[in-house]
């Protein structure tokens, strides 16, 4: 993949999940806000996420730039946001545990804001393995592993859309089916 | 029939937020406390399970000029920001004069009729803010004025009737576009092909279609609320705006409380309306936003860990170790590294490599200490005696007599230090030279401003060094030896860089009585010695020797000691950090020893060896040979007879203390007299003597077949109840 085919997938992604917009500086963003399952915290294990997804020119693959913070405003440390990853991981029962031991801090290549996130070095493995997988839309297959991860779910409509298209989505369709609420059925993709 | 019921919005500041308005604060705003327009937005509907009613404000509050987009089903509204310069400001700012500003906005949009072209306008906010920035910590308070009328709506039905009973959801999947340019827009049309009007066309409309009961006129209001019952709070100023230019009373009004986050959610609410009439000046109006305990105060974020660069750095250091024990060593113990004190005798070549890998290992606490600075003028040559007549290959020499007396000023940065020494630079050495302890923790701090690094000077006396008694040099000597036994005492790990041998006397002594860890390195022309002493509670046995104990034992095969006659300073660049990175390691591996500095000396048979702790072996020395480019792995047991560490020596400091010391400073020789080492020597000397050997010849070399002097040399070691093991 290169800087061209990521615009032209995030562009496809965007289309058919308008949750998403892209951003003029090149990038694309997400505002997601996550609500826990847990029965017993009320409001406090709601978590506002600003996820960011920005072409590496040095690994060349689309990293995951994230700003997670609790309802009153505050940031998520480092280590909380690690704690968030491997509970939705526990969740998700993925399989990825390695990339994600390198959370870091860094600053936002565009916003030169301290943001969190996953350092780039694994993901050409990852995505190497998805084009030898013959994924037709490799940014997607990786988004959408990589967001079960931050307790972001996949509409249904949007995983379909891609599972129809080819090959591609190696099995990834599951996440649209698997008990999601009906509001995220609403609004099919135009 | 009860009014109806609105939710409050719940403010929700994205930390980028205050990143930018301290940005702004810094270079635009400075100490301007003018109101300042800036954006928010609130979502329609939540989705399920989430909270609702929310309103955010992040970084694009600021783009004003091109007002950016809204994530998706979401509305931007403009609002006023006034960040005051001071606490005090903050308290006593004109809070109702700043809500009737907002009220008078809101009113003039609607009167004006500027509400019905741009009905975001009906929400402005007011934004009160105090940035502390040395804290960072960040006090707010929003206000979302909501008119008050005279004539509050009245729901004619409750509860409200779910808006997917009355309309397909097929119909609103086709609104959507139309719907996201504004929060207000009006219906009309069949229900199965509904038709949008934009809220500007209200009276032309109302005019055309006079509402009636069968066909009212139909609102649809961007939402935040979620609940079947309660309506959002931004539909009080639409329904004000709507009373304001209605002109029958009692019309009936519906309004589709528009929730496309959770689009079963939405509600559709009938609604008895009655014209506002004149209003006497501005409305009333209420909005301040209540904090997390349901007070009407203002909110209050810390986001030190997030904003403070110098928060930042710690967390960045800490994280990049803590990523080396999540991926590479489960055991590695970051607290135990942290927490450790490390007091480095030298600040030349050696103390700043030093520095600089401890600092990496996220050591925080350093303390650099370098003479105290005087002008060096050659002493007269004095008699030393120490160290024991067997030459080592790392024994350099009393480097100090053979500097040119004008070289330098000691204990500041010359001009030949900054290429070697990485903590200097070229402005260091103007003027005559910083002091050098000084400037290298300066330095540390200039680096990484969360490490606590202290710079102490004193001049380390040395045996062989005579002190002229009674005077004030004794009284100096005496004050120096107080103040390095006081540092020793508060630090953990001591580093022996100096670049004279005998200096490495007193702290070896000092570090062997109250147990403390010794590294020591020591470099000669291009090989090195990186040690630790072996330290152990009062009264109980090291594990290994210190560097004196090993001189005794040196190898008798060993190269001649042409570093004898070298300058100190003259050794291979790369020698310097080689040693000193390897001197840290060995620290790190040792505190990772389950024995810690009681640790036995370890050595590998093979490469592939497996290692028993976590970092790997504890070897006691390390010799370097960068001519052969090889290290090879020493060990010796503390000797009984040692100058430093023995028992003897300790017991003689504790009975006697200083005056002990000044005798060893005046007279090395009653140092060997009292361990021993003396008679030691004269029966090595009476034994070869009496085997007839020939000296050993200047290459060092000998073998095996040599008559009787390494036989008798070996007995004599024996003697001295030593182990020498060369790897
Ligand atoms: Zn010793």
């Amino acid at each position: 993949m290169d800087q061209t085919a990521f615009r032209v997938q995030a562009l496809q992604i965007i289309e058919r999940w308008p949750e998403w917009r892209w951003i003029p500086e090149g990038y694309m963003q997400l505002r997601w806000t996550f609500a826990g399952k847990c029965q017993e915290a009320a409001s406090g294990d709601v978590v506002d996420e600003d996820v960011h997804i920005v072409w590496s020119q040095s690994y060349r693959v689309p990293v995951l730039y994230m700003h997670l913070s609790h309802s009153d405003g505050a940031s998520f440390t480092v280590e909380e946001a690690f704690d968030f990853v491997s509970r939705n991981q526990m969740a998700s029962s993925s399989s990825l545990g390695d990339p994600w031991s390198f959370l870091t801090k860094t600053e936002h290549p565009v916003l030169g804001v301290p943001f969190l996130h996953v350092h780039p070095c694994r993901t050409p493995d990852l995505m190497a393995l998805f084009a030898r997988e013959g994924s037709a839309a490799p940014l997607f297959t990786w988004l959408s592993l990589v967001m079960s991860l931050i307790g972001v779910r996949v509409p249904g409509a949007v995983a379909s859309a891609f599972v129809q298209e080819g090959p591609a989505a190696n099995g990834r369709s599951e996440e649209g089916d698997d008990g999601l609420p009906p509001d995220e059925l609403t609004f099919p993709a135009p | 029939m009860s009014n109806l019921q609105f939710q409050p919005l719940s403010s929700c500041v994205d930390a980028s937020f205050w990143h930018k308005l301290t940005q702004m604060k810094l270079d635009v705003f400075k100490i301007n406390d003018a109101p300042v327009p800036i954006t928010g937005y609130f979502p329609a509907g939540a989705r399920q399970g989430l909270p609702a009613s929310r309103f955010f404000v992040d970084h694009d509050a600021f783009t004003t000029d091109v007002v950016p987009a809204a994530p998706l089903h979401h509305f931007r509204v403009p609002g006023t920001l006034v960040n005051t310069n001071t606490l005090a400001d903050f308290g006593s700012y004109d809070k109702d004069a700043m809500m009737s500003r907002n009220v008078a906005k809101i009113w003039e949009a609607i009167t004006s009729g500027q509400a019905l072209q741009n009905p975001s306008m009906l929400a402005a906010f007011s934004l009160l803010t105090f940035a502390d920035l040395k804290t960072y910590n960040f006090l707010y308070w929003f206000a979302f004025p909501a008119l008050l009328t005279s004539t509050g709506p009245q729901p004619l039905d409750q509860p409200a009737q779910p808006l997917l009973d009355l309309w397909p959801q097929e119909a609103w999947a086709a609104l959507t576009p139309a719907l996201a340019d504004s929060p207000v827009h009006i219906l009309a049309g069949p229900v199965d092909h509904p038709e949008v009007i934009p809220f500007a066309d209200l009276v032309k409309h109302t005019q055309a279609h006079p509402p009636t009961a069968d066909e009212p006129l139909t609102l649809v209001v961007a939402d935040p609320c979620e609940r079947p019952d309660v309506a959002g709070w931004p539909l009080r100023n639409v329904l004000a705006c709507v009373q304001h230019y209605l002109i029958t009373p009692e019309t009936p009004v519906r309004v589709i409380c528009y929730r496309p986050a959770h689009l079963p959610s939405s509600a559709v609410l009938r609604l008895r309306l009655s014209p506002l009439g004149h209003v006497e000046g501005l409305p009333k109006a209420v909005g301040w936003e209540r904090n997390d305990k349901g007070v009407l105060k203002p909110r209050k974020v810390d986001l030190q860990d997030s904003l403070d660069p110098k928060r930042l750095a710690e967390t960045s250091v800490d994280l990049n170790l803590k990523l080396m024990r999540w991926r590479v060593i489960p055991d590695l113990d970051l607290d135990r590294l942290k927490a450790t004190r490390c007091l480095l005798l030298g600040a030349g070549t050696l103390g700043c490599y030093v520095a600089r890998t401890l600092m990496a290992w996220g050591v925080r606490n350093i303390t650099l200490v370098d003479r105290t600075p005087s002008i060096h003028l050659p002493p007269a040559i004095p008699s030393i005696h120490l160290p024991p007549a067997i030459p080592s290959i790392h024994y350099h020499g009393p480097c100090l007599l053979q500097q040119p007396a004008h070289s330098t000023v000691m204990g500041h940065v010359s001009f030949s230090n900054p290429v070697r020494q990485p903590l200097f630079c070229f402005q260091d050495c103007l003027g005559g030279g910083r002091p050098k302890a000084q400037a290298a923790a300066e330095e540390l701090v200039r680096i990484f401003p969360g490490v606590h690094a202290r710079a102490e000077t004193l001049t380390i006396p040395m045996p062989g060094h005579a002190i002229k008694p009674g005077g004030a040099e004794e009284a100096q000597t005496r004050a120096d030896v107080e103040k390095l036994e006081k540092l020793i005492v508060e630090h953990d790990v001591v580093y022996l860089l100096m670049d004279t041998r005998e200096s490495r006397w007193l702290p070896s002594l000092l570090c062997a009585l109250h147990g403390r860890l010794v590294i020591n390195c020591a470099l000669g022309f291009d090989s090195f010695v990186v040690m630790r002493h072996g330290a152990a509670p009062d009264g109980g046995r090291p594990a290994v020797g210190c560097y004196y104990c090993n001189d005794v034992v040196a190898p008798r095969n060993s190269t001649t000691d042409r570093t004898l006659d070298q300058q100190c300073t003259v050794t291979r660049p790369g020698l310097a950090p080689i040693a000193s990175a390897l001197g840290v390691e060995l620290m790190a591996s040792v505190l990772h020893h389950p024995l810690g500095p009681m640790a036995p000396a370890e050595a590998p048979t093979s490469i592939t060896e497996q290692t028993t702790t976590p970092m790997g072996f504890v070897p006691h020395q390390i010799r370097g040979f960068l001519t052969h480019f090889q290290n090879v792995l020493v060990s010796c047991p503390p000797y009984p007879m040692c100058t430093a560490c023995s028992e003897v020596v300790k017991q003689q400091y504790r009975e006697r203390g200083f005056s002990f010391l000044l005798e060893a400073f005046n007279d090395p020789a009653s140092l060997e007299e009292l361990t021993g080492l003396g008679e030691m020597q004269r029966k090595m000397e009476h034994l070869a003597m009496a085997a007839g050997a020939p000296e050993l010849d200047a290459t060092g070399e000998e073998d095996e077949t040599a008559p009787a002097g390494p036989a008798a040399a070996a007995a004599a070691h024996e003697e001295a109840d030593e182990e020498f093991t060369m790897l």
